[in-house]
């Protein structure tokens, strides 16, 4: 006869509570795999959003080093030929630091001490990073703050205490106005500026001083041509009027130079009536839809250049000699160029990157609200899948079981779906953001594709889907396990 | 007869008393008075029938006895350890292997098959999964399902789901085995096949049985009758005192 005393339940095994969820799941598989749905598509959106974020970021780093490099043949024209106001100076000089001798020549230009050059620097970049702040603004809004005055000069007038103040006060009347970094630092800004603008004032000076006297030699040949004929006196016209150059940048620049100015001719010659007749038919176009830019993507081939040249050394009323090779080199050029260009352009709100994981901060808020979305959508379907089973964890108590196995049955579960709509969810949203970033960006993606950062989203993804999937199905399943059986049965 | 058998009930043990107990739900503001406080003592080994009209509280007194609902005030009393003290470890315990509880609703596991319905409760006392099958399958055979033991409970009649949840009250060898009107959805051979069954654990392995029913069959099988009416107790008999009046017996139930 089986006495009464009462001993302490024993716990049940990981591997047999798996047993019990997955004759669960199995059973409930298409119910199951609607929670796994919601997971799938939330996660799938968020990765997506964060991931297009840090694509067009990389893309926009990456193309512009190289379009710095392919724009060195204009940077050099504009920089011995092109005078300069006080608002390109001021841009030369902030981003002065990425080329050694750049830097050298604005020391000597502005009579500046070397040791005071970083500083200056420095407040230049904060400056204008403060006009481009007013530029993003509204027409009203700017005008309302600045006034009429445009560019370097709304600092020399902000330099006077009582403008700055009252440019605050402004500032404080428009609630979508936000100025980023504290008052004190713009306070100092403002104090520093007056030295910074005499040094600017300075480079000015000189700087179109130096072009003046280069300029004679300009009068017959462009800038590009004497650039691309490399004399060593033109070398040695441009060292005294005072800019920086050594042999081996002369050179460099000289080579491109030449490719320029062949380019240059070249574009000219397709318009000639003979030649554009040829391309044009070759080419399959109307004569009213001719476009250089389409001209030199189909002139990439071998095989188009040769055809070219051929037509060219028929037709041409001027001639330079080239040969097929330098066709195709300057086309690929030049298609490249544009295709970065557009990048650039299209990837213009990853430029600023004071968000999260370095995005940009409209970027991070959409990211933040989508995050928070999703887990809503997850906590809610994991609520839905515990609550419609209620009468489970009732009969389940009845028969015995611990509270704890049952909790750990329905977090098991949960932590399942969640695994699975991570990894899903991240494969599908980050195949969707590679193939949106390859639609638009084509090549210039794929050669520095994220893929380490990918692989870290797709971890988080996963393990962050698992434990909110899991920490969701905490509650209502442990509300129901702590109640005795009838109770539990009674709260649907 | 009589006098032996009272002599006997004196030198049995209470298995489970209920003292003063009282239930009342509240829904809406509503209040619904099922149990009014009942004073009652249920022996070990004894087959106890307890009888009353729809609603009168039949299910509440037996999910309390049961150690499934808490009372509104009162106590359960299980072996003279009170209820509401144990610890949900030690209520695990008691519901997984000292009593066996079978339904009016059957309450099995929808996505579970017949034998893992009965096996459920040997899992958790932590019985290997070999002897838990086996043990399973005998249970099943005793109920008649041998062949069934992988259906599952959408795909049985209500009356062979009723035996599944009889062999799963059973699954851990209870002491106590408490049934909600367990012949209810059967026809009569089968009605008689599940008393039957009763009656031979009761008598074999000295399992308490405690059933709520409207079945009349039951009077010849029970030690003992309880009469419930609108929450409290009605009357108490045994047996052979209410084979003698039968007849009124019948125009109550
Ligand atoms: N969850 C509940 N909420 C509110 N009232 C309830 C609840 N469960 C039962 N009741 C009420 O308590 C009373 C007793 O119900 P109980 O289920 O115990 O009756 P019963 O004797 O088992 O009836 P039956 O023979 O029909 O099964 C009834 O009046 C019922 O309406
Ligand atoms: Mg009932």
């Amino acid at each position: 006869m089986p006495g009464f005393e009462l001993r302490e339940q024993p716990k049940m095994g990981l591997t047999k509570l798996f047993d019990l969820t997955w004759t669960a799941i199995r059973y409930r598989l298409f119910r199951a795999l609607m929670t796994v749905l919601v997971i799938t598509v939330a996660v799938a959106f968020a990765v997506n959003l964060l991931l297009s974020g840090l694509n067009s970021r990389i893309v926009r780093n990456n193309t512009e080093t190289e379009l710095f490099e392919l724009k060195t043949v204009s940077r050099w024209t504009s920089r011995i030929s092109q005078t300069v106001d006080k608002d390109v100076v001021l841009r030369e000089f902030a981003k002065s630091d990425l080329e050694e001798a750049r830097a050298e020549e604005f020391i000597q230009f502005g009579l500046i001490s070397p040791d005071e050059y970083p500083k200056l620097r420095q407040v230049a970049q904060e400056a204008l990073a403060f006009i481009d702040f007013l530029n993003s603004l509204e027409y009203k809004e700017r005008r309302e703050l600045a006034g009429p005055v445009v560019g370097a000069s709304i600092l020399d007038h902000l330099a006077i205490p009582e403008n700055r103040l009252k440019f605050l006060d402004t500032v404080g009347k428009f609630p979508t106005v936000r100025m980023e970094g504290s008052e004190e630092k713009f306070a100092a800004l403002c104090q520093r500026w007056p030295e910074t603008s005499r040094a600017i004032d300075a480079i000015k000076e000189n700087w179109n001083a130096s072009i003046a006297r280069l300029l004679p030699l300009f009068v017959r040949q462009a800038p590009v041509e004497k650039l691309a004929e490399g004399s060593r006196e033109f070398l040695d016209a441009i060292r005294k009027a005072g800019f920086l150059i050594d042999d081996l940048e002369f050179q460099r620049v000289s080579d491109l130079a030449k490719m320029e100015w062949l380019g240059i001719h070249l574009e000219a010659s397709f318009a000639e009536p003979a030649l554009k007749q040829a391309l044009s038919r070759r080419l399959n176009m109307l004569p009213f839809e001719f476009e250089a830019d389409r001209v030199w993507k189909r002139l990439q081939s071998a095989s188009s250049a040769e055809w070219y040249r051929a037509r060219y050394l028929e037709h041409a009323r001027e001639r330079m000699d080239w040969e097929a090779e330098d066709l195709q080199e300057i086309a690929q050029r030049r298609v490249r160029e544009s295709r970065l260009q557009a990048a650039v352009n299209a990837t213009s709100d990853a430029e600023d990157s004071a968000g999260l994981f370095g995005l940009s901060i409209k970027m991070s808020v959409l990211l933040i609200v989508s995050l928070m979305v999703c887990g809503v959508g997850i906590t809610n379907a994991l609520l839905m899948s515990v609550t419609e089973r209620y009468r489970e964890i009732a009969t389940l108590k009845c028969l015995g079981a611990l509270d704890i196995s049952i909790l750990w049955i329905f977090v098991m579960e949960a932590s399942l779906q969640g695994v699975v709509g991570g990894i899903v969810g991240s494969l599908i949203g980050g195949l969707t953001s590679f193939a949106m970033a390859l639609l638009s960006f084509g090549s210039i993606f794929l050669q520095d594709a994220p893929l380490l950062s990918m692989l870290q989203v797709f971890i988080v993804a996963t393990i962050g889907g698992a434990f909110l999937a899991g920490a969701a199905a905490i509650y209502p399943s442990w509300k129901a396990a702590r109640l005795a059986p009838l109770e539990a049965m009674r709260i649907e | 007869m009589g006098q032996e058998a009272r002599e006997s009930q004196s030198l049995e043990r209470v298995i489970i008393r209920t003292v003063n107990l009282r239930k009342v739900y509240t829904q809406k503001k509503v209040e619904t008075i099922a149990l009014a406080g009942v004073d009652s003592e249920i022996y070990q080994g004894e087959f106890l029938s307890i009888m009353g009209p729809s609603g009168s509280g039949k299910s509440t007194f037996f999910n309390m006895i049961g150690g499934l609902d808490s009372p509104t005030s009162g106590r359960v009393m299980i072996d003279e350890v009170d209820v509401a003290q144990l610890t949900a470890i030690e209520l695990a315990f008691l519901r997984c292997r000292k009593i066996g509880y079978i339904f009016q609703q059957y309450n099995l596991i929808q996505y579970m098959t017949a034998l893992e319905n009965v096996t459920t409760p040997m899992t958790f006392a932590g019985l290997a999964p070999d002897e838990a099958r086996n043990r399973g399958m005998e249970l099943l055979e005793l109920v008649g399902l041998g062949e069934r033991w992988a259906h599952r409970p959408i795909e049985m009649s209500g009356g062979q789901q009723q035996r599944v949840a009889i062999a799963r009250s059973m699954a851990n060898l209870p002491s106590v085995l408490l049934c909600d009107e367990p012949t209810a959805n059967l026809d009569f051979q089968t009605g008689q096949e599940i008393l039957d069954i009763l009656k031979g654990l009761n008598q074999e392995r000295g399992v308490t049985i405690i059933c709520a029913t409207h079945d009349h069959r039951m009077l010849d099988i029970c030690d003992r009758l309880i009469w419930i009416r609108d929450g409290s107790i009605d009357r108490i008999a045994r047996r052979d005192e209410v084979e003698i009046n039968l007849g009124s017996v019948g125009g109550e139930g």
